[in-house]
């Protein structure tokens, strides 16, 4: 259902038409269903004969197989969305300047999320289920301006979207962890879940005195993580909320220009707010094969080694200021079983400011193009992903969004082009 | 009032005449009786419900001698050092907490083994005999489902203890929660299971050829009488010992020689009576998650790390010394099948480990002289030996313990001799042997048959469960320690009795199901 006002019909603003073109009051509700959802959620399938997870050995031969990896949940039903929006759309000056001033508030009822089942159930992947209401609020404003002074002409669109998810209501009553994630009313979906990560334990004296009821050894060079409820031992008690992969803040902004033949435009956006958890730092920052080998622990592993640490201190080398600066940030790989747990040490700001595209064209003028039968021809230089800042460790903070597991970064192009019409 | 105000109703955002799916109040499920529907289909079914017990490897690799062998005095982790994989590094030196890996991927494994036996002892009783599948076969399907659903809660319950019990098909998310049954109402459970089965399966000579590495009725036999050892229930383990005894005689033997257990030859062999079966097969490759299940780990898990042997493995399960030390001076065969140390032209620079340089030598293949092995890995990792689960030494010695504990000392003493004669041992009393360096000069036919126990059954996943089961976890584990070297000592954390009998239950699983309560001391 929406309803709408017209503002600038309006009796009192007669006297405003010179300069107002377009004035509109929009209010919206709406419940819909959401037919987006995977066809493949609710439909049972079985695994059938074929190498992977169902063969089996016998006779010495590979015999087929046939069972179901994941039930499908026949406590299944479809989400709604309830979407109440109020919204302002507005004109100024012959179209000179136009926006919408838009705030919604969306809740997704009954909302269909793949979840991880207890091992009971003996579900091979996660399967989906109605996990709750989740809510989506938030205000967007859009504004664009376009003019033209004799053969110049320009236009500025901008859009700033202020939003925030939330869940505000658990099916189950109970949360759902997924993968380094907690999901839970009062939470966005999917935040980060781990330990409060504070550094590196500078002395054994230091740890066991942060943690005298540890059941495993902790000492000098191991993480130290917040001992949250104070019990003296660091276990699944202690983690927290340690990030929110929702940016409250996102926006874009596009210049173009055009004089005589030539045309240019540039494209930024942006996010501010939200968190990426850097999952392929925790692994090459971590224990085992991939950090032993990985570039981020070559020093690492020398300050933590006993027999080069004897050498520097015999040479008269303070090792423990070298293992600060070098170090200090990353525990040691051979020690700590936690050392590479979940933690806040892994969670990074996913900011960013990106010059998206920049295109630069050129269309020859028609007494040229005609010549060559051709109606109009237009020759551009495009270039993608051109310039990012953001302070993300990782390959890409666009394509992190929530637990980056090294996904592949997207590719700066550049493009050169001819476009012909006949 | 005011002349211009345009209501409109913009557009009517229900069109329930296109889209069906919204007026249906649950989405559309497929009805999985649409599989079941001939005798084909079952057999396929069943033949899945094997798979979960080959798994070895998701987050971490997870093979049952990770806890069976490497928590005990038998062996150390092993592998390039003590960070290599930190999960099995917990479970050797008591320093597990509830995010431990191995733990938490077999946890899983074993429900996923039964989720699948359940769903199939519901639908193939609906289904109606054919030409693949008539009366006989049908109830030796449903024999084989109760085999395993039983053989994947033993490997729970003796892990961890109490767990959820599931019999059903858990396909109904707001019933997820479940609390822990008491072990004693698993232990239950399996044996009715057992019962189940041991009714329904067929003899091992007619469960040949295709059919070889399927449960059997011997086998099942088998795990009555030692699920009933491990509920201290003597008598009944004596009593299906005799079943088995009787019925079985002429379908198993000890074989002649020892180490043709561990053997490509020996699988299958008259001496076994279940095994996980694995294969070389072209396609298996190295991928976690469980997915590719035809070839085992254990081999390159196992086998030195040595450079100079032609094939090299990753060094784990490293047999200790103070296992080496409890071999009688006449037992070198078995000791010899069991530990191999490998010549100093052939011995890797990695094949030490806190102190000991021992292989495992039953899961290794190796070739006689240990220059080499029997056997190459396909794509390096995955192996061809098949992983002996219960053979007729093992129930023998059982069945010697349920004697001895029921006060049957002539039958105790006979399959206790039965296992040495084959070892080429003298038989009990007349002998003595030393455990922690101290000589048993006069043992007790109780401490004859455990110590035979560690001897035989050494490093084949065996001896941490034994300990358990007999109570001395505490005790035996406590005195290794003392004797352990100094470096494997370091690692160590105090045994702490109560608490360390049982592995924890995962975090993750406390996490998705609030209703679990996680074991003492964790």
């Amino acid at each position: 259902m929406a309803l709408a006002w017209r503002i600038n019909q309006e009796s009192f603003l007669e006297d405003a038409s010179s300069y107002l073109d377009n004035l509109k009051l929009r209010f919206g509700w709406g419940q819909v269903g959401n037919d987006q959802v995977s066809e493949s959620a609710f439909v049972q399938s079985i695994e059938t004969p074929g190498p992977y997870f169902v063969g089996y050995i016998l006779g010495d031969q590979l015999v087929p197989g046939a069972a179901v990896l994941t039930l499908v949940n026949e406590n299944g039903r479809w989400e709604t969305n309830e979407q109440w929006n109020i919204g302002l759309d507005f004109g100024f000056w012959n179209g000179k300047l136009t926006g919408t001033l838009e705030g919604y508030i969306r809740d997704t009822k009954d909302a269909i999320l793949s979840i991880n089942a207890p091992a009971h159930v003996g579900n091979h992947w996660a399967m989906s289920a109605n996990l709750g209401t989740v809510r989506n609020m938030g205000i967007e404003l859009t504004i664009g301006h376009q003019n033209k002074v004799g053969d110049f002409e320009y236009g500025i669109n901008g859009n700033l979207s202020f939003a925030k998810n939330k869940v505000t209501k658990m099916n189950g009553g109970s949360p759902d962890y997924g993968d380094r994630t907690k999901t839970d009313e009062g939470l966005p979906v999917r935040s980060f879940w781990g330990y409060k990560y504070l550094g590196v334990y500078m002395t054994d004296e230091e740890a066991t005195s942060h943690l005298p009821n540890s059941t495993n050894v902790v000492s000098e060079g191991d993480a130290k993580f917040e001992d949250l409820n104070g019990d003296g031992k660091i276990d699944e008690n202690d983690c927290m909320v340690i990030g929110n992969p929702f940016p409250w803040l996102t926006g874009s902004l596009t210049f173009n220009l055009g004089w005589k033949g030539i045309d240019f435009s540039i494209n930024f956006q942006g996010v501010y707010g939200n968190q990426i958890y850097n999952a392929l730092r925790e692994r090459l920052e971590g224990t085992g094969q991939t950090a032993t080998l990985s570039s981020a622990m070559k020093d690492v592993h020398i300050w933590y080694n006993q027999d080069k640490r004897d050498a520097m201190e015999a040479a008269g080398i303070d090792w423990r200021a070298l293992m600060n600066q070098y170090a200090g940030s990353i525990p040691n790989p051979h020690g700590n079983s936690l050392n590479a747990a979940n933690s806040s040490r892994f969670v990074e700001s996913g900011a960013y400011l990106r010059l998206k595209d920049l295109t630069l064209g050129y269309t020859l003028p028609k007494k040229y193009s005609q010549k060559a039968y051709i109606d109009r021809i237009r020759v551009y230089f495009t270039a993608s992903n051109l310039l990012t800042i953001t302070g993300y460790t990782g390959y890409d903070p666009e394509v992190g969004g929530g637990v980056d597991y090294g996904n592949y970064p997207q590719s700066r192009t550049f493009m050169f082009g001819i476009n012909c019409d006949f | 009032m005011k002349k211009i105000v345009y209501i409109f109703l913009a557009f009517c955002l229900f069109s329930f005449s296109s889209c069906d799916w919204v007026s249906e109040p649950t989405p559309g499920v497929t009805q999985l009786s649409d599989y079941f529907v001939s005798g084909q289909a079952c057999i396929y079914n069943v033949n899945a419900n094997y798979v979960p017990l080959a798994w070895e490897y998701n987050k971490t690799y997870y093979s049952e001698w990770f806890i069976g062998d490497v928590m005990s005095d038998d062996a150390l982790k092993g592998g390039q050092n003590i960070s290599d994989m930190a999960a099995a590094y917990e479970l050797e030196n008591f320093k597990s907490n509830a995010d431990n890996e191995i733990a938490e991927d077999f946890y899983k494994a074993q429900y996923e083994g039964i989720a699948r036996c359940n769903l199939s002892l519901h639908y193939i009783p609906t289904v109606e005999c054919d030409s693949d599948m008539n009366e006989a076969l049908k109830e030796r399907l449903l024999g084989e489902c109760y085999f395993l659903r039983a053989y994947y809660y033993f490997r729970l319950v003796r892990t961890f203890g109490g767990v959820p019990l599931t019999l059903g098909i858990e396909n109904d998310d707001s019933q997820w929660n479940r609390v822990r049954e008491s072990a004693e109402t698993i232990y239950t459970q399996i044996i009715s299971d057992l019962e189940a089965a041991e009714s329904r399966l067929w003899n091992k000579s007619q469960t040949g050829g295709p059919d070889m590495g399927r449960a059997t009725k011997g086998a099942a036999q088998a795990m009555l009488v030692k699920v009933n050892m491990y509920r201290h229930n003597y008598a009944e383990a004596k009593k299906w010992g005799d079943k088995f005894l009787e019925e079985q005689a002429t379908e198993y033997s000890l074989v002649p020689d020892f180490a043709s257990n561990f053997t490509i030859a020996g699988e299958n062999n008259a001496e076994s009576i279940f095994e996980i079966q694995y294969a070389n097969e072209g396609t298996s490759d190295f991928s976690p998650g469980n997915g590719a299940t035809r070839g085992t780990f254990t081999t390159v898990l196992t086998r030195s790390r040595s450079t100079n042997m032609g094939d090299e493995g990753w060094g784990f399960n490293k047999p200790t010394w103070n296992l080496y030390n409890e071999y009688e001076k006449k037992d070198s065969l078995r000791r010899n099948a069991t530990i191999i140390l490998l010549d100093a032209d052939h011995l890797g620079d990695q094949d030490t480990y806190l102190g000991t340089s021992f292989l495992n030598r039953k899961t290794g293949l190796y070739n006689a002289d240990g220059t080499g092995y029997t056997y190459k890995n396909a794509h390096n990792t995955r192996g061809v030996l098949n992983n002996k689960q219960i053979r007729l030494a093992d129930l023998y010695l059982l069945y010697a313990e349920a004697c001895e504990e029921t006060g049957d000392v002539t039958n105790a003493t006979f399959y206790l001799n039965e296992v040495r004669n084959r070892a080429g041992l003298d038989p009990y009393p007349g002998y003595t042997f030393e455990i922690n360096g101290e000589e048993v000069t006069s043992p007790t036919l109780k401490e004859a048959i455990r110590h035979e126990r560690r001897m035989e059954l050494a490093m084949e996943g065996h001896r941490w469960f034994d300990l358990c089961r007999w109570g001395v976890a505490y005790e035996v584990m406590t005195a290794y320690m003392a004797q352990e070297s100094p470096e494997a000592k370091a690692e160590m954390q105090p045994f702490k009795k109560g608490i360390h009998e049982l592995l924890p239950i995962p975090n993750r699983e406390c996490q998705l199901n609030s209703l679990l309560i996680q074991n003492n001391g964790y």
